[in-house]
């Protein structure tokens, strides 16, 4: 049978009642997060306080930079000419009851050097994963959490050796990712030596960018924190008030975003930057790459802007990333040319899985192996699934 | 000159359509005699009749944003994978070196690539008419526009020779068109020298 929208009719209405009551809420607790942070917009001190405190690591607060935190930053000209670089990955998950247990992982990349007038240079770099380290890593199985993990680091070391084999002395170069440059690595099911070696991979990448004397930034398309919210929300309440805060939740700004607290900037203004606030962030801090991040103004979507320390600490780069994100914006529907392009070169439709499959299976009756089969449970579905396919 | 046009992706015994990603200047143009290699040594011959750039979303929101500076326009030209594809009539094959106006034993195979054909092959394909028949029955084409594009190319192949042509090219038609006369009108006024 197929989903009966008949029986889901009534729930369908009822979130709708939820989900307007929501913005409601949201409506009326927006004025007074913005009038904190008009409140507090020169108040770094006590905020890193805040941000630092028991509390504010618990609610993963954000601690502000050194500029006002009610400014709105118009977008800096863009170089005439300016390289940027942006990688993109996907992946075909391993699925045991699929044909042979491996996965995959396709990086795609574009080289844009903006004020060339040249075609981009655009590249794919598959890695199909099979060996047993890679597969059974500690004996067990290897899950969706490694191979995600996997394959932030393989884009960020695509876009590290792609924006480093740029001229150093031309154009000012500039990396950008495809979402947040921290990534989340402390998942339950990535083991800690796993962990270990991903991050330490991936701060390497970003030793390398900050020897090379290149930006780099990650672009958050509809972001859900709300790590400034939290900061304010915490900074108007008395000491022990804020210990007894246990969640954003349980408060009158819960669901309130950073991204509703900054829809007020205009198309390329940017909002005063700000170090994050998860846990992960103290590793990246000690390597001396701590990301911060910025509110950005699209011209159609409010986007987060991640970008490292000595990113912020730089005006020259910061104002790169600026303008050059934004000009990438502008010409493609608020998001950046260059990271639609990447996933485009990245994904892996499933008619590509479907020939490689098969590619597999041929390779493995080459070498004498009987002729793989999906499990009783996957052919199965295949056969029930049939008419809807 | 031969010029590479591109690889043929469908055929059947009457028409192929060839891929191409990127327009070279001289290729492909509307009217051109093309060649492809067929079974053995036999070349199959066919005029271009239609050049397709097949769009996506992507491409036109691109064409409705202003200031579109050139390396959007060349990277979506150039990177893409939205082909161009080649319609080509076929309009005849050389057998054992000689021409045939008719259609071919084998349409040719997918992969195979597609050539234009220098000025001596078009003036020795277009030494004979018996090829008209084969285009001015394709109703759903521009067959008319597409012989007198032809036939301007072939005279202008011929150099000095080229005024001569196309007054034999114009009395053929006269005979193949003898019970239509406003087609016949038409055609002629198209190769008018």
């Amino acid at each position: 049978m197929t989903l009966e929208l008949n029986k889901v009719t009534e729930q369908i209405d009822e979130m709708g009642r939820v989900l307007a009551a929501r913005a409601d809420r949201h409506r009326k607790a927006l004025p007074a997060a913005r009038e904190l942070l008009r409140v507090f917009a020169d108040k770094q001190d006590l905020l890193c306080q805040v941000a630092e405190s028991e509390p504010g690591q618990r609610l993963r607060c954000a601690s502000p930079g050194n500029e006002r935190l009610d400014v709105n930053l118009a977008a800096p000209d863009t170089p005439e000419q300016v390289t940027i670089v942006a990688a993109d990955g996907s992946q075909v998950y391993p699925d045991r009851h699929g044909l042979a247990f491996y996965y995959v992982i396709n990086v795609g990349s574009i080289v844009f050097r903006h004020g060339s007038g040249q075609a981009p240079s655009v590249a794919t770099d598959p890695h199909l994963f099979y060996t047993e380290d890679r597969v059974f890593p500690g004996g067990m199985p290897v899950s969706g959490d490694i191979v995600s993990a996997e394959r932030d680091l393989a884009e960020m070391r695509s876009l590290a050796e792609l924006t480093l084999a740029e001229p150093e002395g031309g154009p000012p170069r500039l990396a950008l990712a495809d979402g947040p440059l921290l990534i989340w690595l402390q998942r339950a099911a990535v083991p800690e030596e796993q962990q270990a070696r991903i991050l330490a991979g991936y701060l390497a990448c970003l030793d390398r960018l900050r020897r090379g004397g290149v930006s780099v930034a990650g672009f958050v398309s509809r972001p859900h924190s709300a790590e400034v919210v939290a900061l304010l929300y915490l900074a108007q309440l008395e000491s022990d008030e804020r210990a007894a805060v246990k969640s954003l939740h349980e408060t009158a700004y819960r669901g309130l975003t950073d991204r509703a607290l900054f829809g007020y900037l205009r198309p390329g203004e940017r909002s005063s930057f700000f170090v994050r606030g998860t846990a992960t962030n103290r590793d990246f801090q000690a390597k001396g790459h701590a990301i911060c991040f910025f509110y950005l103004n699209t011209g159609q979507d409010l986007a987060r802007v991640e970008v490292p320390e000595w990113v912020v600490h730089d005006r020259e780069r910061l104002d790169l990333v600026h303008a050059a994100v934004y000009d990438q914006c502008s010409f493609n529907n608020g998001y950046p040319y260059v990271l639609t392009r990447a996933d485009e070169q990245a994904v892996i439709l499933s008619e590509e899985r479907e020939v490689l499959e098969g590619m597999i299976v041929r390779a493995m009756a080459r070498h004498g192996l009987p002729v793989p089969e999906l499990s009783r449970k996957a052919q199965q579905k295949q056969v029930a699934r049939w008419r809807r396919r | 000159m031969e010029i590479e046009v591109g690889r043929i992706i469908r055929s059947n015994t009457t028409r192929f359509a060839v891929g191409c990603q990127v327009l070279k200047p001289q290729v492909p143009a509307f009217g051109s005699l093309v060649k492809v290699r067929a079974q053995g040594d036999d070349e199959v011959y066919g005029l271009i009749h239609d050049v397709r750039m097949e769009d996506d979303p992507f491409v036109r929101q691109m064409a409705t944003t202003e200031g579109l500076r050139p390396e959007y326009i060349e990277d979506q030209r150039r990177n893409r994978q939205v082909p161009i594809e080649v319609g080509v009539l076929v309009v005849g094959y050389r057998h054992d070196g000689r021409i045939y106006h008719r259609l071919p034993p084998q349409p040719p195979l997918s992969l195979d690539v597609i050539h234009t054909c220098a000025d001596e092959e078009l003036t020795a394909f277009t030494g004979q008419f018996d090829y008209f028949r084969l285009i001015l029955d394709n109703r759903d084409l521009p067959a008319d526009e597409l012989l007198a594009a032809n036939l301007r190319q072939a005279a202008s192949a011929r150099g000095d020779g080229g005024r001569g042509f196309l007054v034999d090219a114009g009395r053929e038609l006269a005979r193949v068109l003898t019970i239509d006369l406003q087609r016949l009108d038409a055609i002629l006024r198209r190769i008018r020298p």
